[in-house]
Order: C-alpha cells, then structure tokens, then sequence
C-alpha cells in the first residue's frame, strides 16, 4: 500500500510516497529528474518502486522541496537542495533501520549517484543517465529548440536559456522556473562513484548494448551497464512500456539479495 | 559516404529509434513527409537528431533546426551530407 508523508527539511516540507513492506531490511530511494521529465516520468517511477517493492524491499519516491508536491516555489530550487533532500529522505530510511540503495531517473541519477557517494549507500541504480550535468543541460535545450521548431518552423537559438538567465536571472524551462545558480550548478555538475558499493546503470532505448551516455559515463565512473530495449519514457508518457526496465531493475536488486550488506 | 548510403542509414535509424515494429527502412520513400506517413512529432525527431549526431559524429548548429530540413529522409539526407563535407573539409 501507497503511504504519501512529509519530511521537515530547514527548506520547508517535502512530500515523499513510500512502498512499505514490513520488515524490509532495505529502501530503494528514487530521485526523479526535473522540468518536463519529471512530470512524464511520474507514473513509471510510481510503477517501478512498485515493482522494487514486489522484489522484497522497501522504496520511496520523493519530490524535492520547491518541486511537485513539496512546498516552495520553484524559483527557489538548487542544486544543492536537491542534494540535501536526497539526504533527508535517506536520513528518514536509516532511522527506520534500513539499509539505502539509491536510484535516480535522468539527473535525478546524477543526484542518486553523488548522495550515494557522500552516504556510504550500499548501491546505486542509475536509470537512462546522462553523462554528466553538461549532457543533461544540452538535451534540455535541444528538446526546446526541437518543440520551437515544430510550432514556428525555425528552432530557437541554443543561448537563448542562458540570455534569458542574464538578463533577469532566471528562465523559464519547460515551464518551470530556474535561477541561474541552479542552471549554472547543473551544467557543471559531475558526480563520481562512491569507492564502496556497486552502481548499475539502466540504459534505456532501442540499442541493445551500451552505446552513447551509458557508455561513457560507465567509463568514467567503473559502472556495470544493464540494457533495457524501451522507449524513452520520460519524454513520452503517453505509451509507457517499462517492461525491460522492470526486469533489468529486478535484475539488479536480485545481485544484492544474500550478499552482505 | 554516399547519398543512397546515408538515405539508407538514416532510415535504419528512423526505424530502430522510433521503435516501428511494422514498417521496415525499405517501406520508407526518400519523400515521404515523416510527420504524416510515421506521425513524428517533437518527441520523435528529437531521438533523431540525437541519433544522426551520434551515428554520423556530427553536431548539429541552430541554423540546422528548421522544420524543412526533417521533413523527410530526403531532406535529412542533405543535412548529414553537408554536415560530414564540412567535417572532412576542417580534418
């Protein structure tokens, strides 16, 4: 059963929803991404912590404050309270007395990735991650100058986000609100790999073996790479076919079954 | 790399990154208007370009994003071959 709570953070409450299972020894914890993919990829995340739940373990999924459900306003997201909310959520699975696995979706894996580090996580699971801030930046404004071309006939210059970020400090990104610390702290922002604990990345899409951001971010950081043949459902929430990344997820979550913690 | 190579090559793409379970490159005319014979909306041509800038190792500019230019395999066609010029004129 679907358990919706708050979690008091100095930076106001954040709404989480957990996938309890009594006697869970483990939470998965999922960090969505943000703008459009964020709303796209509700029900599938919602959909996947089911599945880590019918797995034997315990997940939860969150909503950074300034984000969807959690009180603030958008304006006022950064970076690093993202990162600090990942770490409250995973602060609130310790006091439970489980043990943390992270997850992430998009940047939200870059986030999973960098609080797995700073938290010692047992493991990390990184879902169609780009391969660095820089790359996620580039494929928002792309999506952008794509949908401008689509409406207009001609794609919108590529520094128009950084323009607007000039000249009044903030823009307007898939409707949502970013302050230029937050854009700037995105496309600089290049998580490593904790020493301990194993990262598996999900790569997500119609090639069957590691190919593009996948392949180099499990370079740079000594990930093992799973392959999920399935559209992006993070753009497209219209036909969620998840099915692979449910068993590549599974897949992954079993490795940690019987093996010390 | 020649034009019917390209042609070719994009259509393999089209079909692998679109997910067409029923259609084959082969069902794909040169002309054909994408967006009407395949539906490709925003979402899709978005995968494409990725996918044409990974595949060929060429960057798409601003100047490039004109709806005109993703039209159909055809038009794409001449964007990759003048995009791949350009790079072998700079090597």
């Amino acid at each position: 059963m679907l358990e919706p709570f708050y979690i008091q953070t100095p930076r106001g409450r954040m709404y989480a929803v957990s996938h309890p299972l009594r006697g869970a020894r483990e939470c998965v914890l999922f960090c969505p991404s943000l703008f459009e993919e964020r709303r796209c990829a509700y029900r599938a995340l919602r959909e996947l912590a089911d599945e880590v739940a019918s797995a034997g373990k315990a997940a939860c999924r969150l909503d950074y404050v300034f984000t969807g459900e959690s009180e603030g306003e958008e304006g006022d997201l950064t970076l690093g309270s993202m990162l600090a909310d990942a770490e409250a959520a995973a602060s609130w699975a310790r006091e439970k007395g489980m043990e943390i696995l992270m997850a992430g979706l998009r940047l939200g894996a870059l986030i999973a990735l960098e609080t797995a580090r700073r938290l010692n996580a047992r493991g990390t699971v990184l879902i169609a991650p780009p391969s660095s801030g820089a790359e996620f930046a580039k494929e928002i404004i792309r999506q952008r100058q794509v949908r401008a071309m689509l409406t207009s006939g001609k794609g919108a210059p590529r520094g128009e986000v950084e323009a607007e970020l000039e000249r009044h400090g903030c823009a307007d990104v898939d409707g949502t609100k970013v302050s230029a610390e937050l854009w700037e702290a995105i496309r600089s922002f290049e998580p490593q790999a904790a020493e301990a604990g194993g990262v598996s990345i999900i790569q997500v899409g119609p090639r069957k073996s590691p190919t593009g951001a996948s392949a180099r971010l499990a370079e740079r950081i000594g990930a093992e790479v799973k392959i999920a043949v399935s559209p992006p459902f993070w753009v497209e929430s219209e036909k969620l076919e998840i099915d692979p990344v449910r068993e590549a997820l599974r897949s992954i979550l079993g490795g940690y079954d019987g093996r010390d913690g | 790399m020649g034009e019917t190579d390209i042609g070719r090559k994009i259509k393999e793409l089209v079909v692998e990154l679109l997910f067409l379970t029923d259609t084959s490159p082969e069902d794909i005319k040169d002309d054909d208007v994408l967006a009407d014979t395949l539906g490709m909306d925003s979402v899709a041509i978005f995968q494409i370009v990725a996918g044409l800038e990974e595949e060929f190792e060429i960057s798409f500019e601003d100047d490039t994003f004109e709806q005109e230019k993703f039209r159909s395999v055809a038009s794409m066609t001449e964007v990759v071959r003048y995009k791949l010029a350009g790079k072998s004129q700079d090597a």
